[in-house]
This record gives C-alpha cells, sequence and structure tokens, in this order.
C-alpha cells in the first residue's frame, strides 16, 4: 500500500501529549496518529448513525455521556 | 491471502457454504444432535455479509480472505484501532483484536462432517493477524474472544486464556491473548 507523507505542526503541549501517549502505548508518531485518525473515524461514523459514545464506571454502572458536536 | 473479504468471498459464503452448512446441519439433526448440543456449530448463524457492511469504509477494520482453487476457504475480520491489550505485562497497549474468523464448512474437522477438504487454514489466518500486528507496531499483540467449540484451537496456537467476563458476551465467551514472545514463537 502505498503510503503519503505529511508534517504536523503541533504546539509543545500537544508534543508532549503525543510523545507521552507513545511512551505509554509503546507506538511510533505514525502508528500513534494512525490509530487515532482510525478510532475518530470510527466514533464519528458510529455517531452519524445515532449512537451514543459513553464511559460507564466498572464499580458504579453509571454511565457519562461524551458529547460529540 | 487476500487482504480483503471482497464480494467474490461473500458469494462464495452465501451459496457454498451454507449450502454445505444447511447439509451438515441436517446430517446432525439425523444423529439427534440439536441446537442446544455441543456438537452444532456455534457459528452456524453469522451473516458474513452483515459484518462485512457493518465496517465498510471504517479504517480501523480490515479483513482477510483465504483462496485455494478459487473458491473462499477461510475469512477473518480484525478491528486495529478499538481493542487493548489486558495481559498484565502489556495492559493498555494496541493489539489487533479478531473479531471474527471462520473457516468453511468442508474444511471443518469434526465428529459428523466429512474429511477436511484442507487442514490448516485457521492457522493461516491466525498467523497473518499476528503477523499484522508486527506490521502495526503492536508487537504481535492479538486478542480474541472465542466460541467454546475453539478454546482448543487457540490455546494450540499459544493464545493465553483470561476466562470470561459475565459483561462480556453474557459471560459465554472466554477472553485469549498472545504477547510477543508467544507471537514469534508462532511464527
Amino acid at each position: 500500500m502505498s503510503k503519503k507523507t505529511m508534517t504536523l505542526n503541533l504546539t509543545e503541549a500537544e508534543m508532549s501529549a503525543l510523545e507521552a501517549l507513545c511512551a505509554k502505548k509503546d507506538l511510533s508518531k505514525t502508528g500513534l496518529m494512525r490509530q487515532a485518525l482510525r478510532l475518530y473515524q470510527m466514533i464519528d461514523t458510529r455517531v452519524e448513525r445515532g449512537g451514543k459514545l459513553y464511559f460507564e464506571d466498572d464499580q458504579t454502572r453509571e454511565k457519562s455521556e461524551i458529547m460529540m458536536l | 491471502m487476500l487482504d480483503t473479504i471482497g464480494e467474490r468471498q461473500l458469494l462464495d459464503w452465501q451459496f457454498q457454504w451454507r449450502r454445505t452448512l444447511e447439509g451438515y446441519l441436517r446430517r446432525l439433526a439425523d444423529n439427534g444432535v440439536t441446537r442446544q448440543g455441543l456438537d452444532w456449530p456455534q457459528s452456524w448463524h453469522w451473516d458474513w455479509r452483515a459484518k462485512i457492511d457493518e465496517v465498510r469504509g471504517l479504517l480501523g477494520h480490515t479483513g482477510y480472505s483465504v483462496v485455494c482453487r478459487d473458491v473462499t476457504q477461510g475469512m477473518m475480520r480484525l478491528d486495529l484501532a478499538s481493542r487493548m491489550a489486558r495481559l498484565d505485562d502489556q495492559m493498555g497497549k494496541p493489539l489487533v483484536y479478531v473479531d471474527y474468523l471462520e473457516i468453511a464448512p468442508w474444511n471443518w474437522n469434526e465428529p459428523y462432517a466429512d474429511p477436511p477438504l484442507y487442514r490448516g487454514i485457521g492457522q493461516v489466518l491466525i498467523r497473518t493477524a499476528i503477523q499484522r500486528s508486527f506490521d502495526e507496531g503492536f508487537h504481535g499483540r492479538v486478542g480474541l474472544h472465542s466460541l467454546p467449540q475453539a478454546v482448543t484451537f487457540y490455546e494450540r496456537c499459544g493464545f493465553i486464556n483470561l476466562g470470561t467476563n459475565p459483561n462480556e458476551y453474557r459471560g459465554l465467551l472466554p477472553y485469549f491473548e498472545i504477547t510477543t514472545e508467544r507471537a514469534r514463537t508462532f511464527l
């Protein structure tokens, strides 16, 4: 599969967050951005189809909805 | 091995897999095996067309199929984005999750089935999932929920059984995961 290269302009805080996530998830920057895009597209598609995105507390079963506007 | 599940594969499933499956289910019924019986195939109701339509166009999902002599012999749908590892030493790290894996009914090695036409199709698909995990930078990590009938197969592949969770699949399907070291051994 052919791949395209792009330059990403990030603030220092954004770059720090990216690097921290890369270390935590054991991924390269490209790998992490690819995962982020996959997840964002998946969530956007599900929400467009009428789905809702929730976080559920494992203990209390309490749900909090993430608003995707 | 095709890195897709295309219309040709879905037609093979729709017209060839299902015809063979129907004959097999009739044979089971003739031998007194019921839908609740242990020998009844637990994937008999899977609708591959619906499973592919559900994720069409999504970057986080992909499919693979094994084709021999111009006929689809096995298919697998993968989730590359939304699942994280659960084993202690790889907890929270990304992995390739096997949503569904099935081989053509004429390749089943089951008590009332004819001898399999091809063997090893399941291993070929698992090898592909592991290789994809390495290619993605996930270091070979793969996870899946197994139908009870397939538990022995995944254990033989080197997966670790983390057991069932009452909040997932009604507590019926055990979760399996393979580590980098075990994945390397399998390859």
